[in-house]
């Protein structure tokens, strides 16, 4: 990813200074029991952590329960919370091992997946133009056979793999970030991630010329 | 095409997902239900343990429970008042109606034994119960049912009887085995 758009993502992903301050302030007033105060970190993170999971199941409703049952166990776990690491990265770690249980639990059924619309503007978007404009006429369709490839072939990838593809490719985490969540050095994201390229590459050959 | 190239092309392909996004609207309510399930949590948290278990209904994955996943307490307490009561009556009547070996129902022992003192019934009872779980050949045959006197004074007990005792049950001190005079037993700190 290049470093502009990697930057862009993450300050869009990561908390930034005051962003953390305030989250500090409303983990405290939650720790000891103010309800109100947990409401606004849940607000404050619901769309990434509803994004990992859903990104990991490929499942809008999976991802809905999951999401809810991150912040449940979050809510749960706050007192042992001790500040150690930032609480965006707490809550992505329990986000991230919610998931794995789940997928764990569901790795005999064959996976079926429940996306949600593409909310996209080709025009606006340069990268998509990039990659339908010139296929066909019928942008739409192809689209949407994109996102659907694109999904099943996400879903192939092994659990590590498929992790640190969400947290790095599509939520735009950087290596160190993703090493502090999956509890893991940075040289393993690169590896997992290098592995999990070459393999997507292959199952998407076909969009990839 | 290179591998870098490639490279950029697949982290193109994977910018799509960013795209994926809920319906409008999708997050007005999810941090209520959020809160919603906490406070559920911390609600059940407050009551005792034994009364969780009790007023836990049956929940089926299909959902044909009730919505909250609880029966009301009063369908519970009414179920086990219900069981213990048929349990009670169930064991009474398994208990008269018992046959012994010469063809004697235990409730003709019963009303023999009761013949003299009302108070003896429930002893009685007891002891064709008894007499049903000795070993066998000191099996109820030999035993001829008479009523056993149960006294209580203060914090003593007396039991008498004149009922043989089965020779190498057991043995009490005082009384010949096998016999059948009468014996007491005495409980409690009662002087002698």
């Amino acid at each position: 990813m290049d470093p502009i758009a990697e930057s862009t993502v993450s300050a869009r992903t990561i908390p930034n200074a005051e962003e953390a301050s305030e989250v500090v302030q409303r983990v405290r007033r939650a720790q000891a029991g103010d309800l109100a105060a947990y409401d606004q970190l849940v607000q404050q993170f619901q769309e990434r952590i509803y994004g990992l999971c859903y990104h990991m199941t490929s499942h809008h409703e999976d991802a809905h329960d999951l999401a809810q049952d991150t912040f449940v166990k979050a809510w749960q776990a706050l007192k042992s919370f001790k500040g150690d690491s930032s609480f965006y990265t707490w809550i992505y770690r329990i986000a991230v091992n919610t998931c794995l249980n789940h997928l764990k639990l569901r790795r005999n059924r064959t996976p079926h997946l429940s996306l949600n619309d593409l909310d996209v503007q080709p025009e606006n978007d340069p990268d998509l133009v990039a990659l339908v404009s010139d296929k066909t006429p019928r942008r739409e369709a192809n689209l949407a056979e994109l996102q659907r490839r694109l999904n099943e072939a996400i879903l192939k990838l092994s659990e590590d793999h498929r992790s640190v593809v969400t947290l790095h490719d599509i939520q735009g985490l950087p290596h160190d970030q993703i090493a502090k969540i999956l509890g893991v050095n940075p040289g393993t994201v690169r590896s997992r991630l290098f592995y999990a390229h070459q393999q997507l590459q292959g199952w998407l050959a076909d969009w990839m010329r | 095409m290179t591998d870098d190239e490639s490279s950029k092309r697949l982290e193109q392909l994977l910018r799509l997902k960013r795209h994926e996004t809920p319906p409008p609207g999708y997050f007005n309510e999810f941090s209520d239900g959020v809160l919603d399930r906490i406070r559920a949590l911390e609600s059940e948290r407050a009551v005792p343990r034994w009364r969780r278990w009790f007023s836990r209904g049956p929940q089926s994955s299909e959902g044909s429970a009730p919505e909250s996943g609880l029966w009301p307490m009063w369908v519970w307490n009414s179920a086990l008042g219900f069981s213990t009561l048929v349990a009670m009556v169930g064991g009474l009547y398994w208990a008269l109606h018992q046959t012994d070996p010469e063809g004697k129902s235990s409730e003709s022992l019963l009303q023999t034994a009761s013949s003299g003192n009302p108070s003896t019934v429930s002893s009685a009872a007891s002891t064709v119960l008894l007499a049903r779980s000795m070993p066998e050949g000191v099996g109820p045959r030999s035993v001829q049912f008479r009523p056993v006197t149960v006294s209580m004074s203060g914090s003593s007990a007396e039991i008498s009887s004149t009922n043989p005792l089965p020779s190498g049950l057991f043995q009490l001190p005082g009384a010949s085995s096998g016999g059948s005079e009468a014996y007491r037993v005495r409980f409690g700190n009662s002087p002698r």
